[in-house]
């Protein structure tokens, strides 16, 4: 039962990964297949490399106090910490919100089945996530350390445990969630999640130099306090140095927590899964809401409504916006530390522009809205394409949407930094300009990447908007894009001020733009027609 | 007011509808029947202008959807079988927006959602998000939409499906009062006493070809519609 159960997780995993349209029974090619594999070897090398650069740090002074243990441990941690907050939300929606869920409940299978069978494949997911920290640690030990066949063997298998530890948490979280957020709005709490989420990644990332000082400094005080009161992870510290009994403690204890955890949901699950939302209250209708407008107005209303409610949207596509925000901020704050660090550089003052632009080209990029539009319509489609709108005035409709929700943010970005760090006037028309160029650059080129990879029949709004071929070029074309520019600059420096150069660039993003305006209003609207 | 000629509708190499011809005349309700699969939602839906088709033309109310499709959007109303809504929205925010695309005036609007809210027993549910409502309050939600500007041509898929008895006996009613007032209605059923006792004509389809079709009493002769359809499909 287990294995048919487990069967039909893998294959609808599987189906996400490979076909693009279900109903057209296309296969991504294998040159989409190959640009994929490269994006995400990339992305798990700079992670990687950044985790690498930490454990470097950490690495030899343990190994000098004869701290080895405390080094495995820290990393154990440091995975463990990773895996459940990357995967509490996905937890909890594939435990609770699968929408087969009710069909498996009324089939002759114990809810205990259906749970482990949802359980074990999230361990995949906590692997992933635990590995980017695990793995780099493991290799710079070897490297800079020391290592051997038993050693590895072990730090392999207490990879394992963690994940195993992971999971057991991130369902417990995943539980306490479920019951939360059927008592409240969804889109708020995944807001405040991924906000706080990111208020405490930057804190430590900030403190990151303070931290590992720390950490480096007073290697003693920290293993003893371990010792005394996180005796398991001293254990698996131990155990990754090769000592046999300390491994076969961590994984017991590891199988426990996890069989404690299954226990507890497995007794719980029939319930809890079957559990209606809070119902919201019937308010009084308002007539005078009827607010008439026109049929453009209307879909730019629309799409503002689905980002605000739909939170994976919301939270993935809209973080871009509050980065873009608080890079000013920061700049206001830092710009005195800042200045003195671009003098210690010898950066010239009049390049302050384009390292702005930079900057929050970076920020701009993340800020996809219009990509995953198409996608979301999903089952809904059929509303759009049976009203009198043409398909050009869709189309405009949702990068009117994306315009107005990222320009003038980007643009008074641009704006205040610039007059912030002492640019010329002009200067700071153009680097509000192009910040402002490059949002609706990002509108376009995210559309037509939308319509390309447009996907209806998705199981979670997770697809269109994390994990779609659309969302990955748009963004990576983003980011490469401005760096192109960047290095152009390098042989042109002699030739070109950094205003004429700006000025240039503006030019070359408006082209750009009206190519791409060009493309969406002709191919776009007969890709959009063939959807359904 | 709807006319479909040769209509022809294939994915990759399967035909799912083959040169239907079929006629709706304004006041007439016209019900659809076939077994699953035969390619009443295909032929819904190319009349609607979801789907994009090969060969034929499908005119609503003289004006080509190939050709024309907003003017002929303009003329109709679509309710699919599973009526999946903006989840994001509440039912009259909803219905609000339905109407600023049909660019209905105000009090239009307000007449409108009052009194098929009303007939439908919707009116205090229209303020939960429609994420919250069931399936047959969301089938009402798409009812109202579908008449809030007026249409001339409403095309139904399964529109019986979800609806409890008071709906469902309202709908009906609303389907007679529109063909009444000049209306026409196109619709697909597999609910065979409904659409014997509601339609004045009716078509079978069966593999994607039209098997049958004319006035009720025509196609019926002296047999229930049951008896008919089961002896075309080769089951009786």
């Amino acid at each position: 039962m287990i294995k048919s159960l487990l069967g039909v997780r893998f294959r609808a995993l599987f189906a996400g990964l490979t076909a693009q349209n279900r109903k057209k029974k296309q296969k991504t090619s294998k040159g989409m297949l190959v640009l994929f594999g490269i994006l995400y070897i990339y992305v798990i090398i700079v992670i990687g490399g950044l985790m690498g650069f930490t454990f470097f740090s950490l690495a030899t002074p343990y190994h000098a106090m004869g701290l080895d243990w405390l080094y495995f441990a820290m990393a154990g941690l440091m995975g463990l910490a990773m895996a459940v907050l990357g995967s509490v939300f996905t937890t909890q929606s594939q435990l609770y919100d699968a929408k087969d869920n009710a069909l498996l409940l009324s089939m002759p299978i114990p809810p205990r089945m259906i749970l482990l069978s949802r359980m074990l494949p999230l361990l995949a997911l906590n692997l992933l996530f635990a590995s980017v920290v695990m793995i780099p640690a493991i290799i710079v030990y070897a490297v800079f350390v020391k290592t051997s066949w038993l050693m590895i063997l072990l730090q392999c298998l207490n990879l394992l445990a963690i994940c195993v530890i992971a999971q057991a948490i991130a369902c417990l979280l995943g539980w306490l969630l479920h019951l939360l957020l059927s008592k409240m709005n969804k889109s708020f709490a995944s807001v405040l999640y991924v906000v706080a989420f990111l208020a405490v990644y930057f804190f430590i990332y900030s403190q990151a130099n303070t931290i590992l000082t720390t950490m480096t400094a007073n290697g003693q005080a920290i293993a003893s306090a371990l010792q005394t009161w996180v005796w398991p992870l001293y254990a698996m510290g131990q155990s990754c140095l090769g000592a046999l009994v300390p491994f076969l403690a961590f994984a017991a204890i590891s199988a426990a927590l996890f069989g404690a955890v299954y226990l507890v949901l497995s007794l719980t699950f029939l319930r809890t899964a079957t559990m209606q939302r809070a119902g919201r209250k019937r308010k009084k209708l308002d007539w005078s809401d009827a607010k008439v407008s026109n049929s453009m107005q209307a879909i730019v209303r629309k799409e503002r409504r689905k980002f605000l409610g739909c939170p994976v949207y919301l939270t993935n596509m809209g973080m871009g916006i509050v980065l873009t925000l608080a890079l000013p901020i920061a700049g206001l704050i830092f710009r005195r530390q800042i200045l003195e660090f671009t003098v210690l550089l010898e950066i010239s003052p009049s390049l302050i522009g384009l390292i702005i632009c930079a900057c929050l080209a970076f920020t701009i990029s993340t800020t996809c809205i219009s990509t995953p539009s198409v996608s979301l319509e999903g089952k809904n489609i059929w509303i759009l394409k049976t009203m009198p709108v043409s398909s050009k005035q869709i189309l405009r409709a949702k990068l009117r949407f994306h315009c107005l929700a990222t320009i003038p943010v980007s643009a008074i970005s641009g704006l205040v930094l610039a007059l912030a760090f002492g640019c010329s006037l002009l200067d700071a028309a153009l680097v509000a300009l192009i910040p402002g160029l490059l949002s609706a650059l990002s509108g376009v080129l995210g559309l037509i990447c939308g319509l390309q990879w447009a996907r209806l029949d998705y199981i979670s709004e997770a697809y269109p908007c994390k994990q779609s071929m659309s969302v990955t070029v748009t963004m990576f074309s983003m980011m490469g894009l401005p760096m192109l520019l960047g290095i152009a600059y390098i042989p042109l420096y002699a030739m070109l001020t950094p205003t004429l150069y700006m000025a240039l660039v503006s030019l070359v993003l408006a082209a750009i733009c009206l190519g791409l305006y060009r493309v969406l209003n002709t191919w776009g609207t007969k890709k959009w027609e063939s959807i359904s | 007011m709807l006319r479909i000629e040769h209509f022809t509708k294939t994915y990759g190499s399967k035909v799912a509808v083959s040169d239907l011809s079929l006629h709706i005349a304004p006041g007439e309700i016209f019900g659809f029947i076939g077994h699953n699969g035969a390619g009443k939602t295909t032929t819904l839906k190319a009349c609607s202008g979801i789907l994009q088709f090969d060969k034929g033309e499908i005119y609503v109310a003289g004006h080509s959807i190939k050709e024309d499709p907003i003017a002929c959007k303009k003329e109709m109303a679509y309710i699919p079988d599973n009526p999946d809504l903006y989840d994001f929205l509440t039912g009259f925010q909803y219905l609000n927006f339905v109407a600023d695309i049909y660019g209905v005036s105000k009090k239009d609007r307000t007449e409108a959602i009052r009194h098929y809210g009303e007939l439908l027993g919707m009116t205090d549910d229209l303020s939960l998000p429609i994420s919250d409502c069931s399936h047959g309050m969301k089938q009402k939600i798409a009812l109202i939409s579908a008449l809030i500007h007026k249409p001339k041509l409403i095309l139904l898929d399964e529109p019986f499906v979800g609806l409890d008895p008071v709906a469902s006996h309202q709908l009906k009613n609303v389907m007679r009062q529109h063909c009444d007032q000049g209306g026409a209605i196109f619709f697909s059923t597999h609910v065979l006493e409904v659409a014997q006792k509601l339609c004045d004509k009716v078509a079978i389809i069966k593999g994607g070809k039209l098997v049958v079709s004319g006035t009720m009493d025509e196609v019926r002769g002296d047999d229930s519609l049951e008896q008919v359809f089961l002896e075309l499909e080769g089951q009786a």
